[in-house]
């Protein structure tokens, strides 16, 4: 814990989708690899992009692009899983590219814009932050998978899951 | 707290809930006869280690309050204090308080307050007085404990073992014999001395005297399946006399309890993670070993191949080893049952008599983990719906106590756990009855319903909804919950009735979870593992009929028999259009869970082999038809389907 709130600092691991730079807690970030194609789930949502081998244990992964903005990402050979801890065990986010573990003063840290905080993934933006001149937008790990697992994708099934 | 001392938490905070359950344990048979004052001396024992191990700890709270336990406890020893309900309530509500109260000092808290039970044990142990005759003389006699290794029971046997000339570890041949009759009872000795074996300081034979309740045929068989074990000789030793525990003679007809003696034995505490990292790794031995096959019949390599099939025997041994090592005996969630059963039976107002058996026997941590909460449903169950209240029970002429019975008995890969009562029974037609009302079947097919499968139909989805109201409900309830989760563990349920008579349920529960044969098929440019359990036979699709029932595609066996049939591509696709017939390159897998068929129609047959199943993310949790994930020899994975669940998509709604 640090003294004065003036004086903390938390660090996030940096990534891109598109043009705008994104932040994780650097806490939850187990590891970041290069990407690689994904086995599909089938009847998983849409942007699940299905589970990999990580060192033994089988890890869903999360087009992040597809999660925030309902549109597919392209991979290019800069692209990257960001293997991070969540409440609902271990989750991979696919980013375009990750390139820095950057220290953020607290006190930087301002509220989401309004636009953010009115979709429905309003909860998954901490805030966002300026650094080196850029805007960095922070997200919230738990907030960004459904904390009681995801759903049959086909909207028949809603229907008949659980009892 | 520094590291060293986090390392003994753990092994006071586990060794703690030993004690804890042997002072449970002593109760409850003190409780059954209270004139046998054995198990004082274990619940006094008990209290006394737990007081000395918190101090250790610096828990001075818990040792406060097991030290009021042990005074208590010496009072009943020295005769100067009855056995009555009231004093097992005290101790037994003392028990539960040292529970909370090492939650409570371990986590560095000071929330729980033990001073009320602390009090209560300080004015009982104060109210004693001398007592007079109401202890029977015969009580004086306590057993002489049985000596540590020679307290097990069956007959000892002589079995000298001769290893093939040729064998270049004689020692390791020697070391896996020993470990496996060790399995299979009790080793007293060898010649020469494990010492001696260990340094290859024997010929070729070397003996070891063992003691077990298996046949003499059994410890050759499992001998001869060591390689390069040449030949094996069993014959009793008539030298030693096998020490059987003189209570158990003594008991005759008598109740049969169990009062495990607080014994050192020859086991070391190893910590469930690293077990679980060791299958993990054998697991990926296993993966690596399939890698290293394809390699080798790619390249066409003789010399590979060889070394990889030695190493394959190697890596079979350890799996097999390795899984040794995660089996627990049954005993270690059963201990709790005897006080569940006894506290329900009081609350319910009725009187019963619990007995296990097969505590010893073994299974897989990640099944046993399972099974508790099942065999929790049914036990109160038995005591709630089963047994009738004494009254009852005397009006039919039964004795007024009810006997529950607990059981569990290895059957080849299996282990089947019984669990019976001498209650009321099901009432098959009444059953029926309400199958019909509820829509389950049609009146009209009672003739191709076995009793057994009437009974069976207690556990479909849907027949006791409608009765969860009363306590008083019907036996059914929650047997579906039941059902499902053992089916889920790969094992199956039967229930035996007999009206007025009483109940049996069988669950029949795998070994082990964590690896299994399947056969890996291919469709939609994927691969997906079925487990092999659930297939029961694989047809070219020109070998069958494909024929449409009621707008469903079906295929026709050569027995006649009609199997809906589902295009895998199909199932594990999004679309929703109407389910199609297989295609004509395709290769149909019959699937047959509990006796449910249905047809499988994959592009490819990949291959069959045993994949080591991994969980999925509980993001999954909600997706059916997926039983997990493994990994391929290729390293890429694969996802294992889940028979049971995989043809409930749009199955119902066609």
């Amino acid at each position: 814990m640090e003294g004065k709130a003036g004086d903390a600092v938390r660090q996030a691991v940096l990534f891109t989708l598109g043009d705008q730079e994104y932040g994780l807690p650097v806490e939850r970030v187990t590891s970041i690899i290069r990407y690689e194609q994904p086995t599909p789930v089938p009847h998983a949502p849409d942007y699940v992009e299905g589970v990999i081998n990580l060192r033994g244990q089988i890890v869903p992964v999360v087009d992040l692009g597809h999660r925030l903005f309902s549109a597919p990402s392209e991979r290019s050979s800069a692209a990257r899983v960001i293997v991070t801890e969540t409440a609902t065990g271990l989750v991979g986010f696919a980013v375009d590219s990750a390139h820095e573990v950057a220290r953020i003063p607290v006190s930087a840290v301002m509220q989401p814009p309004e636009s953010m905080a009115a979709s429905d993934l309003a909860e998954a933006f901490e805030g966002v932050a300026d650094h080196e001149g850029r805007l960095v937008i922070l997200l919230l790990p738990d907030k960004l998978v459904p904390s009681v697992g995801f759903t049959a994708a086909d909207a028949a099934e809603e229907a008949t899951v659980d009892v | 707290m520094s590291d060293d001392m986090s390392a003994y938490k753990e092994v006071f905070l586990s060794e703690s809930a030993d004690y804890l359950q042997s002072i449970t344990d002593g109760l409850l048979a003190l409780e059954a006869d209270p004139n046998d004052l054995e198990p004082v001396e274990t619940v006094f024992r008990g209290a006394h280690s737990l007081k000395g191990m918190a101090a250790a700890m610096g828990y001075e709270r818990t040792a406060d309050l097991t030290h009021k336990m042990e005074s208590l406890m010496d009072t009943v020893r020295k005769r100067e204090q009855a056995v009555d309900a009231e004093l097992i309530d005290l101790m037994l509500r003392a028990v539960d308080a040292v529970k909370e109260l090492i939650d409570d000092e371990s986590e560095g808290r000071g929330a729980y307050d033990a001073a009320s039970i602390v009090a209560d044990l300080v004015a009982r142990t104060e109210a004693r007085g001398p007592l007079g005759p109401a202890w029977p003389q015969e009580a004086e006699s306590v057993q002489p404990e049985a000596s540590g290794v020679a307290a097990g029971t069956g007959t000892v046997y002589r079995v000298s073992v001769t290893v093939e000339p040729t064998s270049v570890l004689k020692s390791v041949r020697a070391y896996m014999a020993i470990k496996r009759l060790g399995h299979m009872g009790t080793v007293l000795d060898t010649e020469p001395s494990a010492r001696d074996i260990e340094d290859e300081r024997f010929d070729r034979t070397f003996v070891v005297i063992v003691q077990t309740v298996e046949p003499p045929e059994a410890i050759e068989r499992a001998l001869l399946g060591i390689s390069e074990i040449a030949s094996v000789e069993v014959a009793v030793d008539a030298s030693r006399k096998p020490a059987v525990r003189a209570e158990a003679e003594e008991s005759g007809e008598g109740k049969r309890r169990i009062v495990p003696k607080l014994a050192e034995t020859q086991t070391v505490r190893v910590s469930i993670g690293h077990l679980d990292t060791m299958v993990n790794l054998v697991g990926e031995l296993v993966i690596l070993r399939a890698r290293l096959e394809r390699i080798a019949r790619e390249r066409d390599d003789h010399e590979l191949a060889e070394a990889v099939s030695s190493l394959q025997q190697i890596s079979a041994e350890l799996q097999h080893e390795v899984m040794q090592t995660r089996m627990v005996p049954v005993g270690n969630i059963f201990n709790r049952f005897p006080r569940m059963v006894r506290d329900l039976a009081r609350d319910l107002g009725k009187q019963v008599d619990f007995d296990m058996t097969g505590l010893d026997i073994e299974i897989d941590r990640t099944v046993l983990d399972e099974i508790g909460d099942p065999i929790v449903h049914l036990l109160r169950n038995a005591v709630d719906h089963g047994i009738e209240p004494p009254g009852e029970r005397e009006a039919v002429g039964k004795p007024i106590r009810g006997r529950i019975t607990l059981s569990a008995e290895r059957d080849r890969d299996q282990v089947r756990v019984t669990v019976s009562d001498d209650g009321r029974g099901m009432d098959v037609e009444r059953i029926w009855k309400k199958a019909v009302e509820r829509g389950l079947v049609s009146p009209e097919d009672r003739d191709s319903f076995s009793d057994e499968d009437v009974l069976m139909l207690t556990c479909a989805p849907g027949f006791s909804t409608a009765e969860k109201t009363t306590a008083v409900s019907g036996r059914g309830v929650g047997m579906d919950v039941v059902k499902g989760k053992i089916e889920y563990l790969g094992g199956t349920v039967g229930i035996k009735s007999e009206k007025g008579k009483g109940l049996e349920i069988v669950l029949n529960l795998p070994l082990t979870l964590a690896i299994v044969p399947a056969l890996l098929v291919g469709a939609a440019e994927q691969v997906f593992a079925l487990p092999l359990s659930a297939v029961s036979e694989v047809l070219p699709t020109d070998e069958v009929r494909t024929t449409t029932v009621d707008n469903v595609p079906c295929i026709v066996l050569r027995d006649g028999a009609v199997v809906p049939v589902w295009r895998l591509d199909q199932l594990v696709s999004v679309s929703d259009e109407p389910r199609r017939k297989p295609r004509k390159k395709d290769h149909i897998v019959l699937v047959d869970v509990a006796g449910e068929r249905n047809a499988l129609a994959v592009q490819r047959l990949v291959a069959r082999q045993e994949v080591v199943i991994k969980p999925l993310s509980p993001l999954f949790k909600r997706i059916r038809g997926l039983g997990g994930a493994t990994v391929l020899g290729d390293g890429s994975v694969a996802l294992i389907l889940d028979p049971r669940t995989l043809f409930e998509r749009g199955g119902a709604r066609g």
